[in-house]
């Protein structure tokens, strides 16, 4: 069986250091796999090769029957990998409106319209700031934004890079909360955290990675009673 | 000082100003978007003097045409030079900077060559000028007012209502994430580099039809747009404007009161204080 997504062997370098060393994983349509680990453990860098603003020294990438480890980013994004990065980044100085239409960028106008009222539908709140410059809005409204531009794209698969990071916990569950809606809606989604609590709640599947390898993979059902998971991510 | 002399003084700075504007603004995308300190941005001014001389007095193309078909041809170069010349040293910045100078001198010498060193002057289009309450002001001084007003409009609303300017402002902000939205950054410098040149070309043919055309003429115009964006916060659009508008009253003025000398090197000074001082300059961001 040919999986949604799967990554082969994939290494990639930051000039000589190797921040991914032959990593492998592989994500069912509509599911959630999570990445857990330290900081520097190569969890970002996979997203970046994926969404491909990375490019892997060494494997391949194969989404919906099609390599595309060698494709330029806007290619990738057109075949429906969303990628929301870590600390938002958000385009501070354009409005709310904008940010959602550079997510749709590669879009049809047409599209854009029912789009739209599917952000709205997850995302309440950026309805009432569209005018309002992004930067301006709260840590919480950010994240939201983040992932609502990513939506936009129409993915259906979506990359979440840490998005739990410095939110208040209220908002965190409401983060949490719809992240699995938009995953109810059929979205694949792969998400990175430090929050290995949250990212268990969520993930069918977690891979755990330590200095760019996965040391240990399962689905979260099993993982939650490993004591190494326990004592080291799950402060259990 | 007379209430005329005052308000004729104000009306060559704004004029003057609007011109400084479009230079500037070419500049500040440049920088701003691609970050290239493009010391070309001057020749591209004198490119467009040239070539509407050329077009307009050499080969009798109707004015207006003549004038599109210069931005046009300026515009084209400018894709030129970002897509095989700057590109391949992108990440280069040093590289990239010492390559504008060449290109500048490149220009500079070529239309030397083509053209001679002399100064050549464009007849006059329309002739005539406009008095009100003894202020006077060319029907040509009056034409780079509402050209330069125009553009300024225009590229607003291209940077606000198109797809285009939304890529621009993404890939100013974010170029990574422009980039995983679909925004190509290559398609975005080679526009930016365009447009740029493009307003400096307009700014330049606008010049040329008020004094003359010659091929230093945009040294200066260039050396004082790197100090209006600097007043005016490096890469912002309010800033070149207010910066472009406030350096023409600034010559105007102090020409008027104290010889253009005094006024040429009172710009360099207010841009040493902004350095120093206000290195983010009146609209800069934090």
């Amino acid at each position: 069986m040919n999986p949604f997504l799967e990554l082969m062997n994939i290494t990639v370098k930051y000039g000589m250091a190797e921040a991914v060393r032959g990593i492998s994983l592989a994500l069912e349509e509509q599911k959630i796999i999570t990445l857990i680990g330290a900081n520097g453990a190569g969890k970002s860098t996979i997203l970046k090769t994926i969404s491909g603003v990375k490019k892997p020294t060494m494997g391949e990438i194969w989404f919906r029957g099609e390599r595309i480890d060698k494709l330029p980013p806007e290619k990738i994004v057109a075949r429906g990998i969303a990628h929301v990065p870590e600390r938002r980044r958000i385009f501070p100085y354009m409005s709310v409106y904008d940010n959602l239409k550079a997510g749709a960028y590669l879009r049809k106008d047409s599209e854009i319209g029912s789009d739209l009222s599917n952000v709205f539908h997850h995302f309440g709140i950026l309805k009432q700031r569209l005018g309002q410059m992004a930067g301006t809005l709260s840590g919480g409204e950010q994240q939201m934004l983040a992932m609502a531009r990513g939506l936009m794209a129409g993915p259906s698969l979506m990359l979440l890079d840490e998005p739990s990071l410095g939110l208040a916990p209220l908002v965190v569950m409401e983060v949490t909360n719809i992240i699995s809606e938009i995953n109810k809606q059929g979205v694949g989604i792969i998400l990175v955290e430090q929050n290995a609590v949250l990212a268990f709640r969520l993930a069918q599947k977690a891979y755990v990675l330590e200095t760019g390898s996965i040391v240990l993979e399962g689905n979260t059902t099993e993982l939650i009673n490993d004591q190494r998971v326990k004592e080291k991510y799950l402060g259990i | 000082m007379e209430i005329t002399f005052f308000l004729q003084t104000l009306i060559n700075g704004i004029q003057i100003g609007f011109l400084y504007v479009l230079m500037a603004l070419g500049l500040t995308l440049i920088f701003g978007i691609m970050h290239v300190i493009n010391f070309t941005h001057g020749q591209m001014y004198m490119l467009g003097g040239f070539f509407l001389w050329w077009l307009f007095e050499i080969h009798h193309v109707n004015y207006v045409l003549a004038i599109l078909l210069t931005v046009i041809i300026v515009a084209a170069i400018g894709f030129i030079v970002e897509r095989f010349l700057l590109r391949p040293i992108r990440d280069q910045e040093l590289f990239v900077m010492c390559m504008t100078i060449a290109l500048g001198q490149f220009f500079e010498f070529g239309a030397r060559t083509v053209w001679g060193p002399l100064d050549k002057a464009i007849p006059t289009v329309m002739p005539g000028l406009i008095k009100f309450a003894g202020v006077t002001i060319t029907n040509e001084r009056l034409m780079a007012v509402v050209v330069g007003i125009a553009l300024v409009i225009g590229l607003y609303l291209f940077i606000h209502r198109t797809k285009a300017g939304l890529a621009m402002r993404a890939v100013e902000q974010d170029p990574e994430v422009a980039t995983t939205y679909g925004m190509g950054i290559d398609r975005t410098h080679s526009l930016v580099f365009a447009l740029g040149s493009l307003l400096a070309a307009t700014s330049g043919a606008l010049m040329g039809t008020i004094i003359v055309v010659n091929p230093v003429m945009g040294t200066a115009p260039m050396l004082k747009s790197f100090m209006i964006i600097i007043l005016g916060g490096m890469g912002s659009i309010p800033g070149a404007i207010a910066g472009g508008l406030i350096v023409g009253l600034m010559d105007s003025f102090f020409s008027s009161l104290f010889g253009i000398d005094i006024a040429y090197i009172f710009v360099f000074v207010v841009a040493f204080m902004f350095i120093i001082f206000k290195p983010r300059g009146l609209f800069g961001r934090g």
